[in-house]
């Protein structure tokens, strides 16, 4: 059974714009918090002990969905949206995947093409995180230049009269992605000003907003399989067999200690690829790397989590199941962990060629 | 960053949790809508 929290954005949403959550990478000058990436993945983390569908939702609003704003958009364009993201009386979301080009901004089907000062859109987005809620997406889009095919990101507010929701994701693994689906595109009509960056600059937009995403996500998950812990410890010296609490065994302790090792290690993952972030070097690979190590960790944590609780773990409330679920859903989020693993390889695999 | 920073990012993210009071909604998860 797949559990979807259809009134989040009725019930929680408000409440993280009313607490400043929403605006954590936004400067300060545009209603935000000015927060470092080390900053970010502490209050992600923390945020995601409690809830980790409100930090899921707030990553991809603050990174993919609208960094690309405060790092690459015009100056009309930080005025007209900065601050109602920092508020959120706008959720932004981000479209790159399409239905047979994966995520690859070299080969997209979806173009713009530019007339007189507009730019006409025409394309399909899918696996859209925030598709069904956002009011605001950031879109990948080729722009034909001669006989070149130049991507290139725009702005485009879901009140275009071009845009209309697709297929919503009906079923997800986890508990996480509230509303996702896709977007459909025609003859979808934008101003220049809505470009990000240049044309032909969306790969590195994209890279700059994915980079800080990646490690975003994975520090929801360092701080959601904190949970997991902390409620496996009070579970074992709760729970009680042969006369005594069941965490005087060995083979709990050692649960919880693995347990323990693996987060921490996350977490110092996470801190890193930040730190990087904040000193302006790549993060493909440590972010990549935080990331693969992160939501494997978070799986297993999750299972283990499970069998601590035992029989327990089938009438639990809040369930147990939950950590595994989301888990298994964060090795695909964000790049599968396959992709992590190639990005990973190619960094070695280059360092040696130069050797 | 020093660890001061991090519990003081920390803190002031659990105090406006605490102070706000309905945050977060039924353990940050609600099952209303399961299918």
């Amino acid at each position: 059974m797949a559990g979807m929290r259809r009134s989040f954005f009725k019930t929680t949403w408000p409440i993280l714009g009313e607490l400043g959550f929403l605006g954590f990478l936004i400067s300060k000058e545009n209603g935000g918090r000015g927060y470092s990436a080390q900053e970010y993945v502490i209050a992600l983390e923390t945020i995601a002990e409690l809830d980790p569908m409100a930090a899921y939702v707030i990553n991809e609003h603050s990174t993919i969905g609208g960094l690309g704003i405060s790092t690459s958009g015009s100056q009309g364009s930080k005025d007209k949206y900065l601050d109602k993201l920092a508020t959120g009386k706008m959720l932004a979301g981000f479209g790159l995947t399409e239905p047979n080009h994966g995520s690859d901004v070299s080969s997209l089907n979806t173009t713009a093409v530019k007339v007189g000062d507009k730019y006409i859109i025409d394309g399909k987005k899918i696996h859209i995180s925030l598709a069904a809620n956002a009011d605001l997406f950031t879109v990948v889009a080729a722009v034909k230049q001669d006989s070149k095919r130049l991507s290139t990101a725009f702005l485009i507010e879901k009140s275009n009269k071009g845009l209309r929701l697709g297929e919503e994701n009906s079923s997800p693994p986890g508990y996480l992605i509230p509303g996702a689906g896709s977007i459909i595109l025609e003859a979808c009509e934008v101003d220049q000003d809505a470009m990000l960056g240049d044309v032909g600059k969306a790969g590195k937009v994209s890279r700059g907003v994915l980079e800080i995403g990646r490690f975003g996500l994975a520090a929801i998950y360092v701080g959601n399989s904190q949970t997991a812990l902390n409620r496996s410890a009070k579970y074992a010296t709760e729970r009680t067999q042969f006369g005594k609490p069941i965490s005087d065994f060995q083979a709990i302790q050692f649960k919880l200690a693995d347990m323990r090792v693996g987060i921490q290690a996350a977490r110092l993952l996470v801190r890193d690829a930040a730190r990087m972030y904040d000193h302006g070097e790549s993060t493909i690979e440590s972010g990549a790397i935080a990331k693969l190590f992160t939501t494997e960790m978070a799986r297993n944590v999750g299972i283990e989590a499970i069998q601590i609780h035992g029989g327990h773990s089938f009438l639990a409330n809040p369930p147990i199941d939950w950590f595994m679920r989301d888990a298994k859903m964060g090795e695909i989020l964000g790049g599968t962990s396959e992709v992590m693993r190639l990005l990973i390889s190619r960094k070695i695999l280059k360092a040696q060629e130069e050797k | 960053m020093q660890s001061t920073d991090e519990e003081n990012i920390r803190g002031e993210i659990l105090s406006k949790i605490k102070s706000h009071g309905k945050f977060p909604h039924d353990h940050g998860r609600d099952e209303e809508e399961f299918f």
